[in-house]
């Protein structure tokens, strides 16, 4: 009972999509039937248009986030262990990380120019924010009789960094990549719509312009897709590295 | 999640002297930065075209305060941020808690959410743009659709999460079951519910600037594009300070709200 | 005392339950036992044999599945403000403060507000808690919390109190403390009383008769008479051989189970 309701409301959805576009309930314009967005879909496919939109997508998405890990977890760490930098940065941090960032793009295509570089700007930017204040939180919480014992068993200060202090912030490190990567999808699609440049985001908006409304629905179920499988990329990548960690056993 | 944040900043001890606040308080690393700016463009090392003085910029703000220009497209961009959210709010923890009571609206809602929940919320704005115009309609529509499946998964969990012993606890003492959603399950979601929505707040603004920035011709996200485009960066500047300024204010007032009501929640004594 | 009526009779009571994997479960399988009016009856037993179960079928917030489960003379159907539940850790609304949460009970039957509010701050000094009325239950120790669930409690003025293991998360001095104001509250108040603990010498101490559960699927295994009808309940009793006899008897029966389970 619970499963034919499950996909029965799945289905009956994209049933009654169906039939509203077919018997022009609805204006095609408004929503396509399901058999054009298919046709779409294997026309933009054929012509390597859609596979190279979300190759360049995924590559600004992955550049902007991977340069955010690399700044933003050792900055969120030297926060959370070095008061200096902690008196520094925490107002910085507290008034940008609510800041919506979008705003800035027009300022970062004076700067870097209509290509990628602006678009990998700000999603650098929007990332690195959430990673700081992450792993700040992570680093600045750790039980000190970790710390304590490592010492004890004669880890030197550097070490601790890298023995102690990091993978026992790892759970927080990893909830802000998982806040982050949302973030780095979204920045993506946005500033390619405003920027064009070729990329999901920037096909979308120009179909929209067009109202080529079968190619805008392919583009936002590419998206959903990616989304998807990048949400659960992370869990699972989540459970592999964090093992040892209580709520890895707790899912078994 | 700033919160965490806001209260261990103090390099200085219990007195400080006012020379002391004043260079190692807790803002104090903002004038910093902001002197910087203003001596690294005075000084010429920043081209002018890159980025505008300090003062400048002030100087904008101040008159495009006084000629209206901002106040017009900010109360533009707040009632649709204001319309959009508090919407998404309300239909979101209503369709939550029902989700978590009802299984046959469990079993209806739960596919559709687990697929529409990784979408990055931004994919709406053309197709919305489209249905719906160029005006607050689009926008209100937007946020309300960004905001509300991340609302209704955090109601959805709460109510769910709500220890049974309590539940239990209420029903001995002769709570009936349609009171126990007002008595229990509501404020036992509460904390979920609070942090849910704070998270959809800064997905919210995200999506307001985004959406009027690609479409209309009012709002803050707007007068940001127009501003760049026309060349005039001081201007630019003025606009994104007050939006920059919008959503921390937001979400320190959120913040604020949100400890008022979870006071329960503090362990220290007062 | 010997001539008292029996308060709750279960006669052949089963529960089996579905677990998150979807098996069904037998919790516990076919237990017979009479609780008698105002008696002080302790269930121990191995981790995991029911006993917690047994306890919730009584408070009425699990149905049984098999035999009969009857309170004085009526079979239990759903749970209600005679039977009142103390829980191990607790089960306090946190979003109201100690006041609110003696008092909810009292809202619940309709009492007007200065009555209501009367009457808890009796029971919040009669449990040493005066002065925390307007706290909340998070900035409570565990021996203040579980002060405010037994005020909640004694609030409702419920006939029988179901208590499932209420000082295992408690210290030890705590427990020793909370476990002689128990008795004195019982003893001042005549409730029957239905103890779940996984401490025998608490068991021995607290109670006129100790059930000992088998293992899962749980049974009465045997029921043993701690204090003899009549007698006073007391600190001094811990250190005679006789009270000591007891727990060693009854330890014996609970550590052959455990080895089973």
């Amino acid at each position: 009972m619970t499963r034919a309701r499950r996909y029965g409301s799945v289905l009956f959805f994209l049933l009654a999509w169906e039939a509203a576009s077919q018997l022009k309930l609805v204006p095609e314009f408004f929503l396509p039937s399901w058999v054009s967005i298919g046709q779409q879909a294997w026309v933009d496919t054929a012509s390597g248009q859609l596979p190279m939109d979300i190759a360049l997508s995924m590559f600004r998405a992955l550049t902007g986030l991977s340069m955010a890990v690399l700044v933003g977890v050792p900055l969120g760490a030297a926060m959370g262990r070095v008061k200096a930098v902690r008196w520094f940065l925490d107002p910085l941090v507290s008034i940008w990380l609510p800041a919506p960032k979008v705003t800035f793009f027009p300022l970062f295509v004076i700067w870097f120019g209509f290509g990628s570089a602006s678009k990998i700007a700000l999603i650098f930017v929007a990332c690195t924010f959430p990673l700081i204040n992450m792993t700040y939180l992570g680093t600045v919480g750790i039980d000190r009789y970790l710390i304590w014992s490592a010492r004890n068993m004669g880890t030197g200060e550097r070490k601790i960094l890298w023995k102690v202090v990091l993978p026992a912030a790892l759970p927080q490190i990893f909830n802000g990549l998982q806040i982050a990567f949302p973030v780095s999808l979204i920045v993506t699609s946005v500033t390619e719509m405003l920027g064009g440049g070729g990329g999901v985001g920037a096909s979308m908006m120009e179909s929209a312009r067009f109202a080529l409304m079968p190619r805008v629905f392919v583009y936002l179920i590419v998206l959903a897709v990616v989304g998807a499988f990048s949400m659960s990329l992370m869990a699972q990548l989540r459970r592999l590295l964090l093992q040892w960690h209580e709520e890895a056993q707790a899912g078994r | 999640m700033v919160a965490g944040a806001g209260r261990s900043g103090h390099l200085v001890g219990e007195r400080r002297s006012p020379a002391q606040v004043l260079f190692l308080g807790k803002y104090s690393p903002l004038a910093y930065m902001i002197a910087a700016w203003e001596l690294a463009t005075a000084a010429g090392l920043i081209p002018e075209l890159l980025l505008p003085r300090f003062s400048d910029v002030m100087a904008a703000w101040a008159r495009m305060m006084l000629s209206g220009e901002l106040p017009e497209h900010a109360l533009s961009s707040i009632w649709r941020e204001a319309a959009g959210f508090s919407s998404s709010v309300v239909f979101g923890i209503t369709v939550g808690i029902a989700m978590a009571r009802f299984r046959v609206l469990r079993d209806l809602f739960e596919p559709l959410l687990r697929l529409l929940f990784p979408l990055p919320k931004s994919a709406l704005i053309p197709i919305l743009i489209v249905w719906l115009g160029i005006g607050h309609l689009s926008k209100i529509a937007v946020i309300f659709l960004g905001c509300i499946l991340p609302v209704i998964v955090s109601s959805f969990n709460g109510a769910r999460g709500v220890d049974r012993h309590l539940v239990w606890s209420a029903l001995i003492m002769g709570t009936g079951k349609r009171k126990l959603l007002w008595r229990v399950i509501i404020p036992g979601a509460l904390p979920d519910i609070l942090s849910g929505t704070r998270l959809a707040l800064a997905v919210s603004f995200v999506l307001l600037v985004g959406s009027e920035m690609l479409a209309g011709n009012t709002g803050l996200g707007f007068l940001t594009y127009f501003l760049s485009e026309a060349g005039d960066l001081a201007g630019m500047f003025a606009a994104i300070f007050t939006l920059t300024l919008l959503g921390f204010l937001a979400d320190r007032l959120y913040l604020r709200f949100m400890r008022r009501i979870l006071i329960w929640q503090r362990e220290d004594q007062e | 005392m010997s001539e008292s009526r029996v308060k709750i009779r279960a006669a052949g009571v089963s529960k089996t339950y579905i677990s998150p994997g979807g098996e069904s479960v037998l919790a516990i399988d076919g237990v017979d036992l009479e609780v008698r009016e105002n008696e002080f009856l302790s269930i121990v037993g191995p981790s995991g044999c029911g006993k917690s179960t047994f306890l919730y079928l009584v408070a009425g917030v699990l149905e049984v599945t098999g035999g009969e489960l009857v309170k004085d003379g009526a079979a239990i159907r759903g749970p209600g403000p005679d039977r009142g539940l103390v829980f191990q850790h607790f089960a306090l609304f946190p979003w109201r403060t100690v006041m609110g949460n003696v008092c909810y009970g009292l809202e619940e039957q309709g009492l007007p507000r200065p009555e209501r509010t009367g009457r808890a701050r009796e029971l919040i000094q009669r449990v040493g808690l005066k002065g925390f009325e307007n706290v909340y239950p998070n900035q409570l120790s565990g021996g203040m919390k579980q002060r405010v669930a037994l005020a909640r409690t004694l609030a409702y003025d419920p006939e029988v109190l179901l208590m499932d293991e209420p000082f295992g998360a408690l210290d030890a001095q705590t427990r020793l403390l909370m476990q002689e104001e128990l008795l004195e509250l019982w003893s001042e108040r005549k409730k029957t009383v239905i103890f779940i603990t996984h401490d025998v010498r608490e068991a021995v101490y607290l109670s006129d008769r100790v059930a000992v559960m088998t293992a899962r699927p749980g049974r009465i295994k045997r029921i043993v008479e701690t204090r003899a009808p009549g007698s006073s309940a007391g600190r001094e009793h811990v250190e005679t051989q006789e009270f000591v006899e007891k727990v060693n008897e009854i330890w014996s029966l609970v550590r052959d189970e455990v080895v089973i389970s």
